[in-house]
């Protein structure tokens, strides 16, 4: 058989060959990762990689917090060590915006392969999807947060967390042909090389920075006086021109349910890979903690605390992870703590991570 | 299962193992079971159509070829009627009940019927009249196998969209053993890595420039986004079709079957009958011996070969789909094609052939049957007659350049693409890289290919091929 088919096996195994080199050279070393523009998402997710890197202190009992831009804008880690109490604990900020635990698991695969680098992982994870319109399962970017630490070994596993034909295919792409999947990063790097030295040189420290030593961003959403039944605004009060074109949709879409097969397949998203996730750290003896983020301004007013679902109860109960109350943080959810819908400002990252230090710090052995 | 993803690729590799493993006849039962899997990830239904046309031409042939006289004829008038019949049921059927429908003002509902279209019907209908009209002829027996018939219609290389296969080019290749030799790996990877490019890298780069424009409002009328949508899908069309076809052929080659020639750098004819003898030749070729000839074609009197230019044409304008505007197209097309007859006529009595024809020159007739090549694709991508005007009347004012260089790659390709094509005139560095270069030498020249096409492809894109929906 293959005597028939020689030439073009000859061929091919000469070019994969060097194929192979070349993705070696540049992808699974690392080389061209450091060359990401660090805006991208891919980009981030390396900036995060390096960040947990830089920040972890082998002297200490590192306490990982992973999550999205919600963790990166309202956590921080120094403040969180100096509240915790403890000397010994140090919590790193290991967030990346946009970022879900199937991203996580493999980040944490990259930077602690052996999963013995930290005492404890703390995750934020929706508590209940009622309200989540997104698709976790398939989350189509996902495919590009995680191109710079997949590796050829993933080709059977990671394609098979996605459900769509589609995605299952991209998925598998990245892997085989990372170039292909970082293809408009690769254009943009030689028709710009010079300017991509200088931005990554420039913006890399600034990502670092953002997970260290940050204070948060300034400004804060307005008292309102809500209608709690109506939930909305009673009235918009004098600044209605500022903000009633930028709250009215959070206000109508805030307790709007998602399709309930869409539910159930987001709660099986978050069980397999927080599972995952708890499963190899808890084999090291290492603390894993699931809370519910800070939701938003006035979530805490109009809507009930979340409650952990089904599927993470059983996570909890089996002893594989340990979860805080629904409202551990819902005291947070005021307008003044906001700088928008989503984000916590300044003042509402000092106050979480002081607390959120209090609450995790006695959970870590 | 489309030829840029890869699925495709595990499908293709595994058949070219598998096939190489087993002897000549199990070879052809592969392919043929290989070819309705591939044809069932379309729609598993249409699996039965091909194999109920498939048999029906296969019997057709046979009853052609045992008949004499006006029995042989009207087998072949059977065999014609079954497969334009089914082409127009399936094809045709809906567009027929509008047209009547707004004849006599009654309501289009009442007529129409819900019949999807099955991809490739287009191709395998005409390769089933070309193989009785051949068998007519005698210019080939009638295949007695009809497995040998079956992957003759079904072969999954050309099965959605061409080329349009011969008889008579097919049939001596099958049930060859399957052996490569060097010239053929690098002949098949060259062809295939040349057709991705084409249609990941530059096609996929146009389509969305031009289902902009022709998806959209038509930009109000204005000149700069009718020039980039009408420019953007001439170059479409182009990449994605010969891309297509140039997977298709170099598919074909690694599993030991030769195509024909479907594109030959049509966008570089200096005149419109050139550029029917470069686009499409499979469809162009059999135009020509299987409607064009029988009509007559020069045969019977200028007029009469007008005639028939505009009849073949307008026809092959409705053989890509069923809507008026392929009809225009194909109509513009003939004209065009008369046109040109009298041009050179004119020419050659005035006696300036040879200064007309002056190497000098030719870059002005490239450019000029590329306008009108170009002009033509107007009709064939507009959704109606309305559109296809207002993108006319758009086109007809000059211009804003500040615009257009805000799309330079617009120009950039299609420059790009005229140096290479002088560089590689003949096609002499290709074929030296098929047929002199060194391993190495080969070797690089795919890495490189296929880190161009990871670098300036855009995959996730999943646009389809414009020929599929012929």
């Amino acid at each position: 058989m293959l005597q028939r088919l020689a030439p073009l096996l000859k061929l091919v195994a000469a070019t994969l060959l060097i194929l192979v080199l070349i993705d070696a050279a540049l992808f699974r070393s690392g080389v061209y990762a450091r060359l990401i523009r660090p805006e991208s998402t891919a980009g981030s997710v390396v900036s995060a990689e390096m960040a947990i890197r830089y920040y972890r202190d082998p002297t200490r009992h590192n306490v990982l917090v992973l999550g999205n831009s919600q963790i990166g804008e309202g956590f921080s880690a120094q403040i969180a060590d100096a509240a915790s109490g403890d000397p010994t604990l140090h919590f790193v900020n290991g967030s990346a915006p946009g970022t879900m635990p199937r991203v996580w698991d493999y980040l944490l695969r990259k930077v602690d392969p052996k999963a013995t680098r930290f005492r404890a992982i703390v995750m934020m994870v929706n508590y209940d999807e009622t309200y989540n319109w997104n698709n976790l399962t398939d989350y189509p970017l996902d495919i590009s947060y995680t191109t710079t630490l997949l590796r050829l070994r993933d080709l059977d596993d990671f394609p098979r967390t996605f459900a769509q034909p589609a995605l299952r295919e991209r998925a598998a792409r990245a892997i085989l042909l990372p170039l292909q999947a970082l293809h408009e990063d690769a254009q943009d790097l030689l028709a710009h090389p010079l300017e991509r030295f200088h931005q990554v040189h420039k913006v890399r420290p600034v990502w670092l920075s953002a997970l260290g030593p940050y204070g948060g961003q300034g400004g804060a959403l307005p008292s309102l006086d809500i209608d709690v039944a109506a939930g909305k605004p009673k009235s918009w009060g004098d600044d209605e021109g500022t903000w009633k074109p930028k709250l009215e949709g959070y206000f109508r879409d805030m307790r709007k349910e998602a399709p309930k097969a869409l539910q159930a397949t987001n709660a099986e998203y978050e069980r397999y890979w927080i599972d995952r996730i708890a499963t190899r750290y808890r084999a090291n003896g290492a603390t894993v903690v699931v809370f519910s983020m800070v939701r938003g301004p006035w979530k805490g007013e109009l809507m009930p605390p979340p409650v952990l679902d089904r599927t993470l109860s059983e996570l909890r109960d089996s002893g594989k992870i340990v979860a805080l109350p629904g409202d551990a943080f819902s005291e947070f959810e005021r307008p003044e703590l906001f700088f928008d819908t989503l984000h916590l400002n300044s003042t509402g990252r000092e106050k979480f991570s002081k607390v959120f230090a209090t609450k995790v710090a006695p959970l870590v052995h | 299962m489309l030829f840029d993803t890869l699925s495709y690729w595990y499908f293709f590799a595994a058949v070219l193992l598998l096939l190489a493993a087993l002897r000549p006849f199990a070879g052809k039962w592969l392919l043929v079971v290989a070819s309705y899997v591939f044809y069932a990830f379309w729609d598993i239904r249409f699996v039965f159509l091909l194999a109920a046309s498939t048999l029906a031409n296969w019997a057709f042939g046979l009853w052609i070829a045992r008949s004499e006289g006006t029995a042989r004829r009207r087998a072949l008038a059977f065999a014609i009627v079954f497969n334009l019949g089914t082409l127009a049921f399936f094809k045709y059927f809906n567009f027929f009940a509008d047209t009547l429908a707004a004849l006599l003002h009654a309501d289009p509902h009442g007529f129409a019927l819900r019949i999807i279209l099955p991809v490739g019907i287009s191709f395998f209908t005409f390769e089933g009249i070309a193989y009785a009209v051949d068998v007519f002829r005698r210019d080939l027996p009638a295949r007695r196998s009809v497995l040998d018939f079956a992957l003759f219609v079904s072969f999954f290389p050309h099965l959605i969209a061409g080329p349009i296969i011969r008889p008579v080019h097919f049939f001596p290749q099958v049930g060859q053993p399957l052996s490569l030799h060097d010239e053929d790996a690098r002949w098949g990877l060259r062809e295939i890595l040349k057709g991705l490019f084409k249609k990941i890298a530059l096609s996929n780069f146009y389509a969305p420039l031009a289902d902009a424009y022709f998806h959209g409002t038509l930009w109000n009328g204005s000149a700069v986004p009718a020039w980039i949508g009408v420019l953007a899908f001439s170059m479409q069309i182009y990449f994605d079709f010969s891309g297509y076809t140039d997977i298709a052929r170099g598919c074909a080659r690694l599993l030991g079957f030769k195509f024909p020639s479907n594109f030959e750098r049509p966008y570089l004819s200096a005149d419109i009958a050139e550029f029917w003898r470069r686009w499409h030749i499979s469809l162009s070729s059999w135009l020509r011996d299987y409607l064009y000839i029988p009509l007559g074609g020069t045969r019977r009197g200028e007029a009469r070969t007008c005639i028939n230019l505009i009849i073949v044409m307008g026809l092959g304008g409705l053989w890509h789909g069923a809507s008026w505007n392929f009809a225009a197209w194909g109509l513009y097309h003939g004209t065009l094609l008369v046109a040109h007859r009298y041009w050179r006529k004119f020419v050659i009595a005035r006696g300036i052939a040879e200064r007309v024809d002056a190497l000098l020159l030719r870059p002005v007739w490239v450019a000029l049957t590329f306008g009108l090549v170009t002009l033509g694709w107007v009709p064939f991508r507009a959704p109606d007659f309305a559109s296809t005007w207002n993108t006319l009347h758009a086109l007809a004012v000059v211009p804003d350049m500040q615009l257009a260089l805000a799309h330079p790659m617009i120009v950039a390709v299609p420059l790009l693409a005229l140096a290479f094509c002088l560089a590689d005139r003949g096609r002499r560095l290709q074929d030296w890289l098929v047929e002199r270069a060194g391993f190495s030498a080969a070797v690089t020249a795919t890495v490189v290919a296929i880190l161009a096409l990871e670098i300036f492809g855009n995959v996730d894109a999943q646009i389809p091929f414009v020929y599929f929906q012929f």
